[in-house]
Formats: C-alpha cells, sequence, structure tokens
C-alpha cells in the first residue's frame, strides 16, 4: 500500500536539537586552518551557532512538501519517495536514486525542470515523470530493522517499487551510491530500463575490490589515476570505518548534532567542486537542511551501514552477458569530482552511448551542477523514447 | 635542566560530573539489528548497560581517590606540561622505570602495577627488584596539557620524557612500553641509548619498519606472513580506526567530544576487540576499572588531541638506515591475545633482543590484564641488568 506522506518533524524535536546545540562542548582544535585534520573548528561553530539560532527548518520543510511524498513498504522496509508528474505528451518514468552523505533532497533542483521542462523554458517532450526514493535507512525511509540492505537489494526494492507504480519499462539515474542501485538495475534488470545515466561508473563489485587497471586511462584522462589514489589514501578512511564498524561510530553521532554536522561537513567541503569554501557550492541552509533530515529521523547509523552491507553482501552477477550492464548507458563525470575511472575500461563493462566530462563541478552533481545534468539528461533520453 | 616540578591532585569539579550525568541521562540511542550484536561495532544492549553503569552505580569520586592514593606531579618540560605518577621504589637499590602507556588507554592502564613494581615485597616479591616507577600521561593525554601546535609526534615525546627523566635526576634507568608506548620508548632507546638500562616492550610498533635489501637477510616466511596479515588487518576492522584517526581525527573528535556514548563506543570496542577476552571484556578488565579511563578521557577533553597522534605519528615512522641497530637489551613479552606478534626474528632484526616470553594469557592491555605476569616479566627482564653503571637518582629528590 502506498500512502501519501508529509514531512512534519516533531517540535519537539527541533527543541532538543537546539538545547544539544547550544550545550556543545566543542573538540579544541589547533593548527588546522586548512581542514588537513579534519572539519575545522572555527567554522564549525558559526554553523553551529547559525544552526541553532538563525536556521529555520520549517521553512525547508514546507519546500519539501511542495513535491508529492509517499511512502510504503516493501519486503519489510520502509520507502519514501517523492513523486512527481511529468507535464507533457508522454513523459518517461524516471527514478533518481541519491548517494551517501546525500539526502533525496539533493535532488531538489532537478525534479521540477524534469517533470515539466516547459516552465524552465525546455521542451514538454522531454518531460519525466520522476521518481525519488529516500535510500532504504537514509532520511525517511527509516526505522531501517532488515539487516542486508545494500545497493542490490535496493535495486531489487526499486524494481518492484516502479512495478507497484505502474510502470512496466522505465529510465534511472544516480550518482554515488545511487550509481551502484542505477548500474545493478541495468545489469539484472535490462529488460526493464529503457536506459542509465550515473556520474560514477565503476564495476559493482567495486566496494569489496577490483578496479580498473591504470593502463586503461586515456587522453585527457592521464590526471585520473592519481587523484584517485589520493583519494583512496587521504580520504576513504571514513568508508572502511563504515564498512567495518559502523556502529561504533553512530553513538556518538547520533548523540551529537555537531558531531554529525562535523562528519557529513567535512565530505560536502573535500568532495564537491568548492576550492575549499563550501559556501561556494552550499548555503549554511543547504548544509543544514540536510544534516537536520539526518538528525531528526536519526539515521546517520542505519545509512552509514549500507557500507557495512555492501562489504559484508558482495556483489555478485546475475547473468554471464557481456557487457555486465546491457541497459543503454551514459556516463556524465565532472572534473573535480573524486574519483573517475576511465572511458575505455566503461566501454567494455557498461553498453555505454554517452560519454562526457563537465570542465566544472564535483562529486554533488545534482546540487553542484544541476542544469548541466538536466541537459544531458534531456539529450540522452530524447533518443531512447 | 631544570623544571617546575609541583605536586597534582586530581579534583574534577562537581559541575563536570554532573554535565556528565545530564548528558548520560539525555543519550539518544541509535537503532541496532540486534540479530548480531558487536558485528557492526559497539552492541546497542551491552553498552546501555555500561551507561547505565556509568551513570548510576559508578563511583568517580572513590576512583579519583584511588588514583591520589599514588603520588602525581606535573612538571613543565621544553614548553610543555605533563602529567606524571612518581612512585618511589621500597628496596635496597630501587632501579628507576619510566612506563610509558598508549592509545585508547592512559595512566589508569598502569594503577595495578605500580606497586607491584615499586614494593615487590608486600606483594611476595623481593625487595631487590624493586623499582622507583614514573608513568607519565603522554601529551595530549590525560592530565598532561595539549599540544598547541601540530608537530607532537613520538619523536618529541620521547624528548619530552627523556627530559622529564632528567629533571627528575635520573641519568640511567629502564623502559616499558605499549600500543605507542611502545614507540615512544622505542625512540627514547634509540636516541639515548648510554641512558637506558633495558627496554621491555609487550608491542612491537606499527610503523617499524627493519632495513631490507642487500646486507640484510632475507625475510623468513614467518616475517612475510606477518607483514601480508598487518597489511591485511589495515581493512579488517580490528584497526580501521587507525585509518580514520591517522588521516581525519578532528572530524571524529567532535561527535565524541561532546556524547559520553559516542566516547564510551568508541573508546570500549576498541578495549574489546584486541583484549584477550573472547568477547567478554569485563571478564578481563572491571567495568570500574574500564569507565575510570573513558572518564578521564571525557573529563580532560582529551580524545581529540589524543586521536590526532596518530596523524603526526604518519608522518614520522620507524624506518631503520641498513647496519641501525637499537643497542639496549630488550626483553619482549608476547601475549597470546595480542594483536599481531611478529616472529622473533623481525624484531632482532632492529632491536637487540635479550629475552622474549611466550606469556600464558592476556592482550594488548596487558598492565591491566595481567598486572602480576607482566610485573614479573618486566622483574626477571631487569634482575641482571640492575649491575654496572651507578644508577639512579643522585643526591636529592629534585621535588617533594
Amino acid at each position: 500500500m502506498i500512502e501519501p506522506f508529509e514531512i512534519a518533524i516533531d517540535e519537539a524535536v527541533l527543541q532538543d536539537l537546539r538545547h544539544r546545540l547550544r550545550n556543545t562542548r566543542f573538540a579544541p582544535d589547533f593548527g588546522n586552518d586548512g581542514w588537513a585534520y579534519g572539519t575545522n573548528g572555527d567554522y564549525l561553530r558559526a554553523l553551529i551557532t547559525y544552526w541553532a539560532e538563525a536556521y529555520d527548518w520549517r521553512r525547508h520543510e514546507r519546500a519539501m512538501n511542495e513535491f508529492a511524498h509517499f511512502r510504503t513498504v516493501i519486503d519489510e522496509v520502509p520507502v519514501h519517495f517523492i513523486h512527481e508528474r511529468g507535464v507533457g505528451p508522454k513523459p518517461m518514468p524516471l527514478i533518481m536514486t541519491h548517494g551517501w552523505p546525500w539526502t533525496f533532497w539533493d535532488l531538489q533542483k532537478v525534479i521540477r525542470p524534469l517533470a515539466d521542462p516547459a516552465a524552465f523554458g525546455g521542451d514538454p517532450a522531454d518531460a519525466f515523470d520522476v521518481i525519488v526514493p529516500s535510500l532504504p535507512g537514509f532520511g525517511f525511509s527509516s526505522p531501517l530493522t532488515t539487516p542486508g540492505i545494500n545497493f542490490v537489494r535496493t535495486a531489487d526494492l526499486w524494481m518492484k517499487l516502479m512495478r507497484m507504480l505502474g510502470y512496466e519499462t522505465f529510465a534511472a539515474q544516480g550518482g554515488d551510491f545511487g550509481a551502484f542501485v542505477t548500474a545493478q538495475l541495468g545489469h539484472k534488470y535490462a529488460g526493464s530500463v529503457l536506459g542509465i545515466h550515473i556520474h560514477l561508473a565503476g564495476p559493482l563489485g567495486m566496494i569489496t575490490g577490483g578496479m580498473p587497471d591504470d593502463s586503461m586511462f586515456g587522453t585527457g584522462e592521464e590526471h585520473w589515476p592519481a587523484a584517485n589514489a589520493l583519494f583512496f589514501d587521504q580520504e576513504s578512511a571514513y568508508s572502511r570505518l563504515q564498512s567495518t564498524k559502523p556502529q561504533s561510530l553512530a553513538y556518538g553521532i547520533n548523540d551529537s548534532p555537531a558531531g554529525l554536522a562535523a562528519w557529513l561537513l567535512e565530505k560536502r567541503r573535500r568532495w564537491s567542486d568548492c576550492g575549499g569554501d563550501v559556501e561556494r557550492r552550499f548555503s549554511k541552509d543547504d548544509l543544514l537542511t540536510s544534516m537536520t533530515i539526518y538528525w531528526a529521523t536519526q539515521t546517520f547509523g542505519t545509512a552509514a551501514r549500507f557500507y557495512a552491507e555492501a562489504r559484508r553482501n558482495p556483489w555478485t552477477p546475475s547473468h554471464d552477458r557481456k557487457p555486465v550492464v546491457q541497459a543503454p548507458t551514459a556516463v556524465l563525470l565532472f572534473e573535480n569530482d573524486i574519483v573517475k575511472l576511465p572511458r575505455r575500461w566503461a566501454e567494455g563493462y557498461y553498453n555505454l552511448q554517452r560519454w562526457n566530462v563537465a570542465p566544472v563541478g564535483g562529486h554533488f552533481v545534482p546540487m553542484e551542477e544541476p542544469e548541466i545534468l538536466v541537459n544531458d539528461l534531456r539529450a540522452f533520453y530524447r533518443d531512447l523514447r | 635542566m631544570t623544571a617546575a616540578i609541583t605536586r597534582f591532585t586530581l579534583d574534577i569539579s562537581a559541575g563536570a560530573i554532573a554535565d556528565l550525568h545530564e548528558r548520560i541521562d539525555r543519550t539518544r540511542w541509535p537503532d541496532e539489528l540486534d540479530a548480531e550484536p558487536w558485528q557492526y561495532g559497539a552492541s546497542l544492549a551491552a553498552l546501555q548497560r555500561m551507561m547505565q553503569y556509568w551513570r548510576h552505580r559508578f563511583d568517580w569520586r572513590a576512583a579519583e581517590a584511588s588514583i591520589n592514593a599514588l603520588p602525581h606531579y606535573r612538571a613543565s618540560i621544553a614548553g610543555h606540561e605533563l602529567h606524571f605518577i612518581h612512585e618511589r621504589g621500597h628496596g635496597p637499590q630501587p632501579l628507576p622505570l619510566l612506563i610509558a602507556h598508549g592509545w585508547p588507554g592512559s595512566f589508569v592502564e598502569m594503577l595495578d602495577i605500580i606497586p607491584l613494581l615499586a614494593d615487590p615485597a608486600r606483594h611476595g616479591g623481593d625487595p631487590a627488584d624493586s623499582f622507583d616507577v614514573i608513568v607519565p600521561s603522554m601529551p595530549g593525554y590525560g592530565f598532561s596539557g595539549r599540544p598547541r601546535k601540530p608537530g607532537m609526534t613520538p619523536l618529541v615525546m620521547a624528548e619530552l620524557y627523556a627530559g622529564l627523566m632528567a629533571a627528575l635526576g635520573y641519568d640511567h634507568y629502564g623502559l616499558q612500553g605499549g600500543d605507542w608506548g611502545a614507540t615512544v620508548t622505542t625512540c627514547m632507546a634509540r636516541q639515548w641509548p648510554d641512558r637506558i638500562a633495558g627496554l621491555h616492550l609487550n608491542w612491537i610498533p606499527g610503523s617499524y619498519q627493519p632495513p631490507q635489501g642487500e646486507g640484510e637477510a632475507p625475510f623468513s616466511a614467518a616475517e612475510l606472513q606477518f607483514q601480508a596479515a598487518m597489511a591485511a588487518s589495515a581493512t579488517q576492522g580490528t584497526s580501521t580506526h587507525v585509518g580514520i584517526h591517522a588521516s581525519r581525527p578532528q572530524t571524529l573528535g567532535y561527535a565524541l567530544n561532546d556524547s559520553p556514548v559516542g566516547l564510551a563506543a568508541w573508546l570500549i570496542d576498541k578495549f574489546r576487540m584486541i583484549a584477550d577476552c573472547d568477547g567478554e571484556i569485563e571478564s578481563t578488565i572491571s567495568l570500574d576499572r574500564l569507565l575510570t579511563n573513558v572518564s578521564v578521557y571525557w573529563f580532560t577533553e582529551t580524545i581529540t588531541s589524543a586521536i590526532r597522534l596518530y596523524k603526526e605519528a604518519r608522518l614520522q615512522p620507524l624506518k631503520f638506515a641498513k647496519g641501525e641497530r637499537i643497542l639496549p637489551p630488550l626483553g619482549f613479552a608476547a601475549f597470546p591475545g595480542e594483536v599481531a606478534v611478529p616472529p622473533r626474528e623481525w624484531v632482532e632484526r632492529v632491536y637487540n633482543l635479550q629475552r622474549w616470553t611466550e606469556m600464558k594469557r592476556g592482550g594488548h592491555f596487558a598492565a591491566m590484564e595481567q598486572p602480576q605476569a607482566l610485573a614479573a616479566d618486566i622483574r626477571d627482564f631487569f634482575r641482571p641488568l640492575r649491575q654496572g653503571k651507578a644508577s639512579g637518582q643522585t643526591g636529592e629528590p629534585k621535588h617533594d
């Protein structure tokens, strides 16, 4: 059963949040102007003060509720999603999957332009029925009490969700973990998937080991292996931790909004194309709305566990056909994203139809570069309608 | 070298204790899949029980009183405040012995072993085996001051510890260490071999890299296996804390400094993982002692400065040049539950290994888990090393 859903965080939760923020015991920081040790203390203090004293959750909650939200339960897993009907002659259904540490709200800027292109200077023939679920254990797809839910199982849930919504065939899009969900749809359910559009193109077994060889990187990609290696060396400890001991981390972060903010903020700054100034890509309100969703739904722990479930339940192929991902595939990479794999490798793994590399933009594509994403999606799917 | 050394007494304010209790009362517990406790990290049920105990049964004032029963001091060494315990030996000629703790421990690890070493006669031993015991808190840990700028590496700590011993008037002394304490004491033995009567370790530093290649013996099968196991452990959960500590410690620190349950989960999960306890940490270390250690981190707000050490240390691994050796004699106590005990030949490549004891029980926290057995091994190791150089403190004590 699918039920309409409205976001309405309890006032007591917001009051408790403010109390905690005002009583934060800040870890002393020093010698960390460049954030080399992690989240900078001065910036965090300013953000926490703003969160406690100036930030208005209700304003953002109203903006969220201007979209059509629903909740359902599939295989005992609670699933929240936005379902925005397309305005056009024949909207194509498109399921868009976010990643970590995102929420569904990272898609806020692209939903309407995709659903109603005419209202944004586009062609109504490009309209999509847009479905934006929250990943299991993220945001309002909670509480997650079922073990083993990783990106593989999520693809199965999405398949069932689209069937419940009456869609026999559909398009799929995603980044970060959402790209793995999307690629798995294109692998296992290629017959139902008109095409996939991803901004992280890796092997489905990437999390449990197995990266393309450095020799695969071609012209214009020469500097990517070093950048990838730097990311894995400097920035990936969070991933190893969340893959093994997410619960040990979750106690502190579920109990301390400043701790939650520090953990998420560092990624927003490091992974976006912001040149070290996170507010070039995200306003304080953008950051805090995302953090408030994690806080109010108490989902940091289950979201972090998504890594552990990927590691504990390694991906296995559903068939041995080649390419592995048979659905027509568009890859849209962003030059300043954190991990980029080579085109030559992707050509062998995916049914690659389209490949573009945007010269600007980082990891949080739908928030950072919504227009580039929207235009590329429209162009790719235009030929598949 | 002169240094102001003052007596120090732990006296946590009533306000800090009340604040701790209020925060524990307000704990927001995360969900857990209770099918497999401890598999994704600290178990919810176990942690809830421990927090209940911390809030309602654990008596910080009693813990504080027993800690204060030992003589504490603070000294300013090269501009850094060092807290230390200095328990004088009872015997004809006590040998000074500096015991260096690591993470996630503190000086609290050493509370049981100090009397055994300082006053063996009272504990069924020989007074000739007595030590003057010095237990400093690492800079950034417990009641030692927090560093104010980056660069507090194990080598800098070694310099401060050597400075402390000099300030106490000791020019020839023994060293004992585990975890980071093994790294710091190894640095001391390497830098000042003439001052060190002997080095007793229950852990070989993780960053220890003996020289290899021409002129050095090829690695044995056991050594190759050990290196592979160490590399694998970095991704297996036993040491994933190292990755985050060594890259973005500050990011983690905010939650742990703001949330008692967050701090307790982080530390106690680690204790459970690397103690020799078959998953039952309280079978080997009492909950009171665990919580005393957690409380020290909490009240001093040092979790972040403590874990930043991993990042500082990463820039300065214990790498040895061809032919380089650490001269003072080494005694190694190999505890069966230790994370990774290297093959003997791996240790002998650099260290002057004189004694290797296969211990019967115990893991990473030897001084807490097996104080009697560790004390016995320390006594046995140093007994023949007490001869030779006129040792110990000369003249008047340097503090009251």
